[in-house]
C-alpha cells in the first residue's frame, strides 16, 4: 500500500515518500518526495474535530520555499492511496522548523 | 509599587460620610461616568479623584439635570476631587452620569487624552512606578500623527498592568514595562530601526500558522459608559471571508469613544488578522532585544526577507541569550 498527501492550491502539490508512489499520483500536478510520515488520526467525543498531522522533510528548506509566502492554510487536503482518499480535510495548522514541516489536517 | 499590584486609587471610605466603599475614579479624555454621593443630603457628588478640565453635562436616570455646578476642590481627606453641587437633593438611588473632560497634565495643565500621556500618568502618577515621561515621547508623537486619543476611566481596583494592557488593546498598541520605549502602536504602526537580523545558522527559527488565528470580521464595542457600550463598529474583509470563511471576533474597547479612532484601530487589526500570519519563535540571539524592537528575518526556515516587531522576549540572564516571538502576516492586506 502506497500513501501520499495531496494539498490543493495553485498549484496543487502531492507529497510522497519514494518512487513507488509515482505511478499513482495525479498527473500534471506538482510532486515532491518529501513525505516523512502520516500521523495517527485523532478523533474524540469532546468536540475535537478528527485530525491528523503530516510530516514533511524540510532539512534543506524545501517546504519553507514552497510555503513561506503562500501557506496552504485553509486549503483542502487528502491522504490518498491507490484506492482513493483515505482522509479528507482542511489544513488547519502549519509548523516549520529547520528539519521538518508539520501540516495539520482537520476533517 | 509593582505593576502586578492593585492600582492605589483613593476610596470613598476616606471621606467623613460615604454611601458605600468604592474607588474614587480617575477619568481621562472626553468621557462620561457615574457620580459618587459625597453627602447624606444628595446635594454634593464626586466625579473624579483629581482636578478635571470641565464637566459639561449631567443626566439623572437618562434625563438632563438642571441646577448644578462643578468645581475642582479637595475632599475631607485633603485629596483633589472634581465636585458637583446640585441645587436640589438628588435621589441617591438614581443613576447620575456626568460627561466631561478629565484629568490634566500635572505640569502643562493640558487635557490628558493622548495614549502616551495617559499611560505615563497611570504608571508614574497613579501607580507611582518609576517611568520617565520621555520614554513615551515616540509613542505619543505617533498617536498624535494618527489622531489616536483615549477616553476612559479607572473605576475599579485592578492591577496597573491590566489597566495599561486594556488601554493598549483599545487603541491597537503593545506595552512592555521593561522596554526602554514601553509602548508601540501595533499592529500597523511606524517601523523602528532594525536591532537584529535573524539568519542561519546563528539563529534557530520555528514558525507556526494556525488557521484559528485568522479574524476577518471584527466588531469593536466602544464608548462604554457605566458598563454599557453606546457605539459599535463592524468591519470585515470580503476576500478573506471568501477564502477562509467568516471568522468573527469582538473587541470591547473600554478606552475609546471616537468612531474615527475605532475605525483606525479596526482597520489596523484587520490588516494583521484577516491574513494568515506566521508566529515565529527565534532563539540563540546573543544580545538583549526588547519587546517592541524591530528585527529583520532572512532565514531558510522562513525565506521572506521582511521585518517584524518583537512581541515577546525571554532573556536568559546567565547565558545572555534571547528568545523572541514575532508575528508576520503573508499575502495582501485587506
Amino acid at each position: 500500500m502506497t500513501t501520499w498527501v495531496r494539498i490543493a492550491g495553485a498549484p496543487a502539490r502531492q507529497f510522497h515518500r519514494n518512487a513507488d508512489a509515482l505511478a499513482h499520483l495525479v498527473p500534471g500536478e506538482a510532486r515532491h518526495a518529501l513525505l516523512l510520515g502520516i500521523g495517527v488520526l485523532r478523533s474524540g467525543s469532546a468536540g475535537e474535530t478528527p485530525n491528523l498531522t503530516v510530516t514533511l522533510q524540510n532539512r534543506d528548506g524545501q517546504c519553507s520555499r514552497l510555503y513561506a509566502a503562500l501557506p496552504p492554510i485553509g486549503a483542502d487536503a487528502q491522504i490518498r492511496d491507490e484506492t482513493g482518499a483515505l482522509f479528507s480535510g482542511t489544513v488547519t495548522r502549519v509548523d516549520l522548523d529547520s528539519a521538518q514541516c508539520a501540516v495539520e489536517i482537520s476533517a | 509599587m509593582t505593576l502586578a499590584a492593585p492600582i492605589p486609587l483613593g476610596l470613598t471610605s476616606s471621606w467623613r460620610t460615604f454611601a458605600s466603599v468604592a474607588p474614587i475614579p480617575h477619568r481621562y479624555g472626553t468621557v462620561s461616568g457615574r457620580l459618587l454621593q459625597y453627602d447624606q443630603a444628595g446635594l454634593r457628588w464626586v466625579w473624579a479623584g483629581h482636578a478635571v478640565l470641565g464637566i459639561d453635562s449631567i443626566t439623572v436616570n437618562d434625563k438632563p439635570a438642571n441646577e448644578w455646578q462643578w468645581k475642582n476642590t479637595v475632599d475631607s481627606a485633603g485629596n483633589p476631587i472634581a465636585l458637583v453641587e446640585f441645587g436640589q437633593p438628588q435621589d441617591t438611588s438614581a443613576t447620575i452620569l456626568a460627561a466631561g473632560r478629565g484629568k490634566l497634565h500635572p505640569v502643562t495643565g493640558r487635557l490628558l487624552e493622548n495614549p502616551g500621556d495617559v499611560i505615563w500618568d497611570i504608571l508614574a502618577n497613579v501607580a507611582r512606578a518609576p517611568f520617565a515621561e520621555q520614554a513615551f515621547a515616540a509613542f505619543r508623537n505617533e498617536c498624535d500623527t494618527r489622531g489616536l486619543v483615549v477616553a476612559g476611566s479607572i473605576e475599579r481596583i485592578d492591577t496597573t498592568q491590566a489597566i495599561v494592557r486594556a488601554l493598549c488593546d483599545s487603541v491597537g498598541a503593545i506595552f512592555c514595562a521593561d522596554a526602554p520605549q514601553p509602548c508601540r502602536v501595533w499592529p500597523g504602526g511606524a517601523a523602528r530601526p532594525v536591532r537584529e537580523r535573524l539568519r542561519s545558522p546563528v539563529h534557530v527559527l520555528k514558525a507556526s500558522m494556525p488557521l484559528a488565528g485568522i479574524v476577518n470580521d471584527l466588531t469593536i464595542q466602544f464608548d462604554i459608559v457605566d458598563g454599557n457600550a453606546r457605539q459599535t463598529i463592524q468591519l470585515d474583509a470580503p476576500d478573506s471571508i471568501a477564502r477562509y470563511g467568516r471568522r468573527a471576533n469582538t473587541l470591547q474597547a473600554a478606552w475609546i469613544s471616537s468612531p474615527r479612532v475605532a475605525h483606525d484601530v479596526a482597520q489596523r487589526l484587520l490588516a494583521q488578522s484577516a491574513r494568515p500570519a506566521w508566529t515565529i519563535t527565534a532563539s540563540g540571539i546573543k544580545r538583549r532585544i526588547d519587546v517592541g524592537d524591530d528585527v529583520a528575518i532572512d532565514h531558510p526556515v522562513l525565506p521572506l526577507s521582511t521585518t517584524a516587531a518583537v512581541l515577546t522576549r525571554e532573556w536568559d540572564i546567565e547565558q545572555a541569550l534571547a528568545t523572541l516571538t514575532l508575528s508576520v502576516p503573508v499575502g495582501d492586506a485587506p
